[in-house]
């Protein structure tokens, strides 16, 4: 019984914690997550233009990686954490991209998969594993694609 | 009757072909109307100051934000999708009339030239640095799938390049096609 609950317990863990196991991009993703924390952004004047345009590049292939692996993911779990890696670089690249350039390259994918992206966005909101401004960025970026930009 | 359209015309001030930088009333009438009130005088500051408050202004969202409680974007941190409409008020506040619905029409049609603006692009290169006080047109490219409208913005006197937001740097990943300035607007 202990170790049935340990188990369960080990489970939810597993699935709460983004989990890198599965991301053909892992070491790439880890870095510029890295890179990303050592340079907070400040839409102001923290960072410079030609960081914050490597950033975005990084976050634009990442991105249509994450996006690539989540569609030919078969398992539930596999899914789940690709998932997790969308919104992970979503929610990151927001403050670098003020244009939502890497929303707008990657927009067919995330309309084909809007459901389950907006689903994973409210429900991370939710859990409070990311804030509301976080939540508000990437959805803003997502909703402004979604209209005829002009 | 062409005498007298002529008469007609010049008297109400708008065939004035310096202003228009056309020699003909087939191009006036194919242009957006001119404002006479464009004065290459502190231009560049105008405008700069035009394109910072129209980059600020709220503006509505469209239906998804809305229902995802959304319902308004301030600031100019942030792209609200409506490139366009923020540099035409820019452009409006310093007299300079812009029309249509897509950013790419300030450039295809003719306007901006029409205005009495000068393409400094040659063989698809920009001048470098931009100056201040340029105003960039970009089309789409194919990686902006259904994006038909491409993109236009304003570089300010401080360096930003600004439309419904203002960034560091120029729109990356599109295909610049003009970069105007207004001869003796102290760009």
């Amino acid at each position: 019984m202990r170790v049935t609950g340990m188990l369960i317990l080990l489970l939810i863990l597993t699935w709460q914690t983004p989990s890198f196991a599965a991301c053909a991009y892992c070491s790439e993703l880890q870095s510029w997550i890295g890179l990303t924390q050592a340079n907070p952004a400040d839409p102001d004047n923290l960072s410079t233009a030609d960081t914050d345009a490597r950033i975005v590049e990084q976050g634009s292939i990442l991105l249509r990686q994450a996006l690539a692996d989540y569609e030919s993911a078969k398992g539930a779990k596999d899914k789940g954490e690709h998932l997790l890696n969308i919104v992970k670089i979503l929610v990151t690249i927001a403050p670098y991209d003020p244009g939502h350039t890497v929303v707008e390259e990657n927009i067919e994918k995330i309309r084909k998969n809007l459901k389950v992206i907006e689903g994973e966005l409210d429900r991370q909101k939710k859990s409070k594993l990311i804030t509301n401004d976080q939540w508000e960025s990437a959805v803003v970026a997502i909703g402004v694609n979604l209209q005829d930009r002009r | 009757m062409a005498v007298f359209l002529f008469v007609l015309l010049s008297a109400a001030g708008v065939a004035n072909a310096e202003v228009l930088g056309s020699g003909g009333f087939g191009e006036y009438f194919a242009a957006p109307a001119p404002s006479p009130s464009v004065s290459s005088k502190n231009f560049v500051e105008k405008l700069s100051a035009a394109a910072k408050k129209a980059a600020e202004k709220c503006r509505t969202t469209a239906s998804w934000l809305r229902r995802k409680g959304i319902k308004k974007l301030c600031g100019a941190g942030r792209s609200k999708g409506m490139c366009y409409q923020a540099v035409k008020e820019a452009m409006r506040a310093v007299g300079v009339q812009l029309t249509g619905g897509s950013a790419h029409m300030a450039h295809t049609q003719g306007q901006l030239s029409k205005a009495g603006f000068v393409n400094l692009l040659r063989n698809g290169k920009a001048p470098n640095p931009i100056p201040a006080g340029a105003v960039l047109v970009y089309t789409s490219t194919k990686k902006q799938a259904g994006h038909t409208h491409g993109h236009i913005e304003i570089k300010t006197k401080d360096g930003k390049y600004c439309s419904d937001f203002c960034s560091k740097r120029p729109m990356r990943n599109r295909t610049l096609v003009g970069v105007y300035i207004l001869p003796g607007g102290g760009a």
